[in-house]
């Protein structure tokens, strides 16, 4: 493929959406959701971390997208790489077979999911999950507990349901919780929020079984790899260097 | 002179109540029942404003010392039933007069434990979920099927050593299934393969070590306390416990000295906590935790060295485990911007009266069931 090109006549958020309608065309079994992030264009803005903790209303000391930055070489010489870390959504992951109560599942499409209504909130996941990519929601708010702005109490839309934060009994407050690639905006057509709001482009997903979209593309070249591979979690979040 | 039929002697109950009302009941009673009152504080607190606002355990540090305490806990109690096992099998005729009080420790440690365990889950009234949605491919639930079953056989071994039958197959089964149960607990810790400090294979074996060792200390305790009432008997009520102490001595230094090691020598990603942690492991895990207490055993030959020894044991365990649960935690597994390189933990107030509220619960119910008379053994016709 002719990347120029590409980048010339279309933007690939729009390839990326005609990626992931294709997509929903076929049976669930069928697809394999996939995410590349590109590292050489990635600028450490943060960009992702606040879409994602606006779109899914997490409170504080819960982020499901954070970017690692790491200072490379020795004065002069000096730079900064930064790694976006979302949940991996591994093909093998610890998360889903050390959870006592079956409360975390991977769906056919290659999901991660956890089930709030049946987490008992033991973090046994959170104590399993080589990446850190699961947090546990303390039923904190960002201003604090007895006077709560709209925006912390607010349904949010995750999984396609409706967890309205009321009070501390109110799933998913006391719950696990993770990036899902914004599995509720997938299931309506639309990307995840990091990927649609990275200011540099940097994040590509779609279906990775899909020869044509542009994921595959991307992240099936060698300049590619898997963070913390060597553990055979298999992770579907692919990095480009 | 008095005849009673059933476990509990209900004059004697009652007696102790009533003492307990008249302010005769002895300052450690009201000191346990202060300590339970702040639990019941601490639970309260939980329940009205929720775990984040009170408690000090985050998404970095998602087991914090509820979760120490309920390890403790349930080490001390396997620890007691390996003791009483040992016991029965080696001293018989020595240890019979305290079996029933250590029968009676293993059952209220391991309830304890579970207390602990509770106070610490996001959402402790979904805990049905383990019966309607079992995932064997998790150490955990296999932990809360044994942990259930290892109470159960507890409650019925204290029934039947009460009744003085002392079934060699109940002995046996309790014994098997504390085995089965603690190496269980360890598994939870030790398959976790990217937190360094649990990793490994030794840390079953570690536990059924440590909790034996912890185990002999609580027993010894009582066993001391037990000399100190029948001087002309001392000697041979605290014989099997000095033993057991040593042994239990001997193992938790030669496990934590090779986990010292075998961490030290690790190159894996982490592995840099077992460095940072050295000092606090030998002179806090190794020389106060086991080498003093073993001097002083060593060194002394009476029930207060041997109580002085014990006592220093239990606290330096509950160190240790603090140390273990919490330093599995101090090197991230990813670091973000806003993630320290050593993620910092201390408990809260409402975590510390968990604490204390949990070792005045053992302290109150042994000292109540003592006074009532609970911890005789009871035979048919008996003479009081």
């Amino acid at each position: 493929m002719n990347e120029d090109i590409l980048y010339d006549k279309e933007d690939i958020l729009y390839i990326m959406t005609e990626d992931l309608r294709r997509a929903l065309k076929k049976p669930v079994h069928e697809r394999k959701w996939a995410m590349g992030i590109d590292l050489k264009k990635c600028i450490g803005c943060h960009a992702c971390t606040t879409a994602c903790m606006s779109e899914n209303l997490t409170p504080p000391d819960t982020q499901y997208r954070v970017v690692m930055e790491e200072e490379i070489g020795e004065f002069p010489n000096v730079s900064v790489r930064f790694l976006p870390r979302p949940c991996m959504q591994c093909e093998n992951p610890p998360c889903v077979s050390v959870c006592p109560v079956r409360a975390t599942r991977r769906r056919d499409d290659g999901i991660v999911v956890i089930k709030y209504k049946k987490c008992v909130g033991c973090g046994y996941c959170i104590v399993a999950c080589p990446y850190g990519a699961r947090s546990i929601d303390k039923g904190n708010y960002y201003t604090g507990k007895f006077r709560k702005e709209t925006y912390e109490v607010e349904a949010s839309e995750e999984y396609g349901k409706s967890w309205e934060r009321r009070t501390h009994f109110s799933s998913p407050v006391g719950n696990a919780r993770k990036c899902h690639f914004c599995i509720h905006r997938i299931e309506k057509g639309k990307l995840p929020r990091c990927a649609v709001t990275c200011l540099a482009q940097a994040v590509y997903f779609g279906d990775i079984s899909d020869p044509e979209s542009l994921v595959t593309k991307f992240t099936s070249k060698s300049n590619t790899f898997k963070y913390k591979e060597i553990l055979g979690t298999k992770p579907r979040v692919i990095y480009i260097v | 002179m008095k005849t009673y039929t059933g476990i509990i002697d209900m004059d004697s109950f009652k007696r102790t109540l009533s003492d307990l009302l008249k302010g005769k009941g002895g300052v450690l009673m009201y000191l346990s029942a202060v300590g339970i009152l702040l639990g019941v504080y601490a639970v309260i607190k939980i329940v009205i404003e929720g775990h984040g606002a009170v408690t000090n355990t985050s998404s970095l540090v998602p087991w914090g010392i509820q979760i120490t305490t309920y390890i403790f806990f349930a080490l001390v109690s396997g620890g007691c039933t390996f003791v009483n096992f040992f016991g029965h099998i080696f001293y018989k005729k020595e240890y019979e007069s305290v079996s029933t009080k250590v029968v009676f420790l293993g059952m209220l440690t391991a309830l304890t434990g579970l207390g602990a365990l509770a106070s610490e889950l996001g959402r402790v009234e979904r805990l049905y979920m383990f019966v309607i949605a079992p995932n064997p491919s998790s150490p955990m639930w296999w932990m809360v099927l044994w942990y259930t079953l290892y109470t159960l056989v507890k409650i019925f071994e204290f029934i039947d050593t009460k009744r003085g039958r002392h079934s060699k197959s109940l002995l046996w089964a309790t014994f098997l299934v504390a085995i089965v149960t603690y190496s269980t607990i360890a598994a939870i810790f030790g398959i976790a393969e990217q937190r360094v400090y649990y990793y490994g294979a030794v840390l079953p074996v570690y536990f059924l070590c440590v909790g034996f060792l912890s185990g002999s200390a609580l027993s010894a305790i009582v066993a001391a306390a037990a000399a100190r009432q029948t001087p002309s008997l001392s000697d041979m009520i605290i014989k099997p416990f000095r033993t057991f102490l040593g042994i239990g001595l001997g193992l938790a230094f030669f496990l934590t000295f090779w986990r010292l090691i075998i961490g030290s020598a690790a190159q894996v990603e982490g592995s840099e906590i077992f460095e940072m942690t050295m000092a606090s492991t030998v002179i806090e895990d190794i020389l106060l935790a086991l080498v003093v207490p073993f001097l002083l055993l060593y060194f002394s030959k009476g029930y207060k060295g041997l109580f002085a020894s014990s006592l220093i044991v239990l606290v330096m365990q509950f160190n240790s485990r603090y140390h273990l649960i919490i330093g599995g935690f101090k090197i991230p597994v990813f670091r973000a911007y806003d993630i320290p390189e050593v993620v910092p933990y201390s408990p809260s107030h409402v975590e510390a009266f968990i604490v204390i509220a949990t070792i005045s619960f053992v302290v109150f119910f042994y000292l109540l069931a003592e006074k009532s008379r609970l911890l005789e053994t009871f035979h048919k016709k008996e003479d009081a």
